[in-house]
């Protein structure tokens, strides 16, 4: 553990400075009413889908890099690492709605081709078993294109949850989506306020705009 | 869900139960805060509840980590017995049933 002096506006601070650590408990108490393998299967999209929980904190955790300031550094940091907390919440969502199941269940729930190449791991698949790919995320450079993308992504986020909930016939299945879901709405927020601050920051000319392109000396030259 | 059979509760300590569901509900003033704090640094309010939260749960992690051993890896938890670290359960075998 490194303590430094942190700066943050006028305040100075000692803190630790630390890498990743592991904390053996879940964000929320999950829970799974029953064995359910044709729920698991739609829930398993917020695992590895294009709008689930591993795309969101891989997102976050490298746009951070190219943030210019330290609130962005800060709540991508931290989004980015909530994130992966989700994404052990839905592993185990959908851990213990396919445990127990059995061959039966797996084929009458039309979760046979997953099983084929799986068994009943937990795989980064969507809900029709497409793996997750890397071009579902992007991370752009620009920091205002990037904070609007995170807000795009909290929004799609929160209306797989929905979907998932509409889906789900699992009692205790659904309190934990509304969980996430509630989670995507307060992230969407810290977002806006981020997008607020860049743009304060730019000098609110640039939000639109190309890098590079001052749309006050086209306006001069005409 | 017809025909789905019920899943096993594991049968876990209810105390240790207990206590980390307290753990998990200061944790989560303490996300939430954080993030409205990354937003927000100038919020003295918010601040005194994090750091008020936050006491609690280090005091909370303390008494836990006392009598079922480290909820951190890699040194940031305490691990006052034998090796508890690889005791079970992980997070994901415990089944947190409403009314369980």
């Amino acid at each position: 553990m490194d303590l430094r002096s942190v700066a943050l506006g006028d305040q100075l601070e000692e803190r630790c400075i630390e890498m990743w650590v592991y904390q053996k408990s879940l964000e929320y108490p999950a829970g799974v009413t029953a064995t359910n393998p044709r729920l698991a299967k739609d829930v398993i999209t917020q695992y590895g889908g294009p709008d689930g929980e591993l795309g969101a904190s891989l997102r976050y955790l490298t746009q951070r890099y190219t943030m210019p300031l330290p609130q962005a550094k800060a709540a991508l940091t931290d989004i980015g690492t909530e994130e992966l907390a989700h994404l052990e919440i839905v592993a185990t969502l959908v851990y213990n709605l396919i445990r127990d199941a059995s061959l039966e269940d797996i084929k009458k729930a039309g979760m046979d081709d997953y099983y084929a190449d799986h068994d009943k791991a937990v795989y980064f698949v969507n809900a029709s078993g497409m793996p997750w790919v890397a071009t579902y995320i992007q991370s752009k450079g620009d920091p205002i294109t990037d904070i609007t993308e995170d807000m795009a992504a909290e929004q799609k986020a929160r209306s797989t949850y929905e979907y998932l909930i509409q889906l789900s016939d699992d009692p205790d299945v659904t309190e934990t989506l509304r969980f996430l879901w509630q989670r995507e709405i307060v992230h969407f927020q810290r977002f806006g306020e981020l997008l607020d601050l860049l743009q304060e920051y730019y000098g609110h000319q640039h939000y639109f705009d190309m890098n590079g392109f001052d749309p006050n000396k086209v306006l001069k030259q005409e | 869900m017809e025909g789905n059979r019920p899943l096993e509760v594991a049968q876990l300590d209810p105390r240790q139960l207990e206590m980390l569901r307290c753990i998990m509900q200061l944790e989560f003033e303490c996300i939430d805060l954080q993030l409205f704090l990354d937003t927000h640094p100038a919020e003295a309010r918010a601040l005194e509840e994090f750091r008020r939260y936050s006491d609690e749960l280090c005091n909370a992690k303390k008494a836990y980590e006392d009598a079922y051993g480290p909820l951190l890896n890699y040194g940031f938890g305490r691990a006052p017995g034998g090796w508890q670290w690889i005791c079970d359960p992980w997070p994901w075998e415990i089944n947190w049933r409403r009314g369980a």
